[in-house]
């Protein structure tokens, strides 16, 4: 339910829609309580004016409910204005499956020969393809974690400086 | 250093017959020794509180704000506050053309708050035409003496207004 100076915003509003909505009603059919923009401007006004002399006076919210309610449908159209939409809908917490995430690198971002850095896969469940082999990288045999990220254990490799562009694509299982 | 004088008047709710009063004038001026508020109705008459033989009310210079006992309705009033010196001549006066309305605010609002109380005591009333065109015709009552005033600087319309609403208020049993 919207607060006192909500509706105080929300039935002058009401009241436009209201008054634009039995224009409407001349020409395509009478709507059905023509006096409601009246009702509206004074028992907005009375609560307008209670608010004004005491915004603690404890009739205000019963009133503010009031003049909610009297505002129909306009004062939804008119609360929806003022907020800039609807009411807030929280929504449920998603069940998030685990997703591989992707890092591609180049063999220039190694830290050394053998050992790439990355606080990002540190502790993960690794899949590395190195372009030019179709298979993944074995673990322990070709690959290991470790405590900042991966070495390779290919012996004789200088991924750093002997292959600078092959690019590896490492993927977070977990 | 130089004075500016002001202030400012006020009704609360549930004290209807109360004008208060508050100083808000700016500076000082050694020469002031005494004040004074003059209350004065559409036909030029002075509402004083009951045992006051003067046309004015003495306000306290120590004291900033003044309740003052003497709104038996709604009125439309030039007040006019006076800074005056020793031997009573006028030094500063400022005076201000204000409606007070809470006697029909008051009704109004217990019109609204009888009509969603439980159980709705004023069933049939409130669901009759004629309530809704009356209650309606007395808060335009309030708010034409607002505009009389506010916007007309019209103490007669804004009175006349007001004594239209007293006679809805007086007579509410034909009316709601």
């Amino acid at each position: 339910m919207p607060t006192p100076a909500e509706v105080i915003s929300i039935y002058k509003l009401a009241s436009v829609y209201a008054s634009q909505d039995i224009s409407n009603g001349q020409i395509f059919g009478k709507r059905i309580n023509t006096k409601l923009p009246l009702v509206l401007q004074m028992e907005g006004g009375i609560l307008e004016w209670l608010y004004v002399q005491d915004p603690a006076d404890s009739r205000l919210v019963k009133i503010a409910n009031y003049v909610f309610a009297l505002c129909e449908m306009y004062g939804l159209t008119a609360f929806a204005t003022i907020t800039g939409g609807g009411g807030t809908v929280i929504p449920g917490m998603p069940i998030i499956p685990s997703i591989p995430y992707l890092i591609q690198i180049t063999g220039a971002s190694f830290a050394n020969a053998t050992d790439y850095n990355d606080s990002r896969i540190v502790g993960k469940n690794l899949v590395i393809f190195w372009s030019g082999i179709s298979n993944p990288l074995s673990n322990p045999s070709q690959f290991v974690n470790t405590s900042t990220g991966f070495r390779i254990t290919i012996d004789g490799v200088d991924i750093k400086n002997g292959a600078p562009e092959s690019i590896f694509e490492i993927f977070i299982l977990n | 250093m130089s004075f500016t004088p002001n202030f400012t008047a006020a009704q609360t709710i549930g004290l209807p017959s109360i004008l208060n009063l508050t100083d808000t004038s700016v500076g000082s001026d050694v020469l002031i020794t005494q004040r004074r508020v003059l209350i004065q109705k559409s036909d030029n008459t002075y509402l004083v509180p009951t045992g006051t033989t003067t046309n004015y009310i003495a306000w306290a210079i120590a004291n900033a704000s003044i309740g003052i006992d003497v709104l038996n309705q709604d009125y439309a009033l030039n007040i006019t506050v006076q800074w005056l010196g020793v031997t009573d001549n006028i030094l500063y006066a400022k005076t201000y053309l204000l409606d007070f309305t809470l006697y029909i605010m008051q009704f109004l609002l217990g019109l609204t708050t009888n009509q969603i109380a439980p159980p709705i005591v004023n069933y049939s009333a409130v669901n009759d035409n004629n309530y809704w065109i009356n209650k309606l015709t007395l808060y335009v009552q309030k708010l034409d003496a607002d505009n009389a005033v506010s916007v007309g600087g019209n103490i007669y319309a804004s009175q006349s207004a007001l004594d239209r609403g007293e006679y809805m208020i007086n007579n509410q049993n034909l009316f709601f």
